[in-house]
């Protein structure tokens, strides 16, 4: 049984070792956490469901971005999410795709009880964050789910990239009054299928990020969740996401007061 | 269906060449027979379209890539949008419910 912690996989771990979390799909064990998670993909809900009763809540959503990649890369290509969020990791939803870690950060739990377990399923079974009066969520050219609101989606100008796309739409939406704003930034997730989840390849993109963040920040009053659905990791010359791996497992997870 | 003008189940078929890739499994090409999305449409969009598919996905195309967009049918009364210039995955829709032309 493959044994995770948020930045290595583990072996040679007893099966019967005390401190050992399931994790479970369909009622299988997929594998296990040692040392159970402090802190959860599904607490973007919760978290953004306290925050909201003072004020404007703003969720920056990274996919793509793991805990370990950003353990490693923060400080050098991200330093104003370093610098504003003091991310933890947080444990995500297995399978690590989209559509059911998006959903279990959307709706607060997991995939046996939202029912979205692939990148086919696109209808959680429960209530979301969408549902709050004036929420908006900003996605580039597609969106993973659907749910009680139809998102903003968005489409690159000639020479933008998708992230500069959701960064425009998102910005003056950021500046007023929406109570729930969610950006999905997809970009890095597009790239790490291509080139895996090797730092020096992505610096660019981490960059264009943390400086998508640092704009939204700038114009945005009320408290700020920084989030991921999932890592990747890298295989046969390119990257992926889908196992039970501490790449794909763990993602950041931080908050901040602006 | 909304957004596509009555009849356009009769417009001429093409047969298209596509490729997909996938980061789980081999690419797959296949030879379609196909309906261009333009030909179909009940008005020309002036900026994109919004396709949604009847399981909950949707996705906006721009006017620009309006010439690689095909419909391609799946069964009776359901169509697949292929872009043939796209060959990741998410650029298939299957099952199309309505176009919103903008």
């Amino acid at each position: 049984m493959q044994v995770i912690i948020p930045l290595f996989n583990l072996s040679d771990l007893p099966e019967d070792c005390r401190a050992l979390t399931p994790c479970m799909m369909n009622g299988e064990t997929v594998g296990a956490f040692f040392l159970s998670p402090r802190r959860a993909v599904t607490d973007v809900f919760f978290r953004a469901e306290a925050l909201m009763q003072a004020g404007r809540v703003m969720i920056l959503y990274l996919d793509g971005l793991g805990y370990a990649l950003y353990h490693r890369a923060a400080r050098r290509f991200m330093p104003f999410c370093a610098r504003t969020f003091s991310c933890v990791s947080a444990r995500t939803a297995y399978p690590p795709l989209t559509q059911p870690c998006m959903a279990s950060m959307l709706t607060g739990v997991w995939p046996q009880t939202h029912g979205i377990f692939s990148r086919r399923d696109h209808r959680p079974r429960v209530p979301s964050l969408l549902r709050h009066p004036g929420a908006v969520l900003v996605e580039a050219d597609s969106a993973p789910l659907a749910l009680e609101r139809e998102p903003v989606l968005t489409l690159p100008r000639a020479g933008e990239s998708v992230d500069a796309a959701v960064l425009r739409a998102a910005l003056p939406i950021a500046a007023g009054d929406a109570p729930l704003l969610i950006v999905h930034f997809h970009g890095l997730d597009d790239l790490e299928h291509d080139v895996g989840d090797d730092e020096a390849l992505l610096a660019d993109k981490l960059h264009e990020l943390d400086d998508a963040v640092r704009a939204l920040c700038a114009v945005f009053r009320g408290a700020a969740i920084l989030c991921a659905d999932h890592g990747a990791h890298r295989e046969d010359g390119a990257g992926g996401h889908g196992r039970f791996d501490c790449r794909d497992m763990f993602v950041p997870y931080g908050e901040a007061l602006l | 269906m909304k957004g596509l003008r009555p009849g356009f189940e009769a417009l001429p078929r093409v047969r298209i060449h596509t490729r997909t890739t996938s980061s789980s499994g081999a690419p797959r090409e296949e030879e379609l027979p196909a309906i261009a999305l333009a030909d179909a449409l009940a008005a020309s969009p002036a900026s994109r379209l919004i396709l949604r598919s009847r399981d909950g996905f949707s996705l906006a195309l721009p006017r620009e890539e309006l010439g690689s967009a095909w419909l391609v049918q799946t069964g009776e009364a359901q169509w697949m949008l292929v872009l043939s210039g796209d060959s990741t995955r998410k650029r298939r829709i299957k099952d199309i419910q309505e176009i919103d032309i903008q």
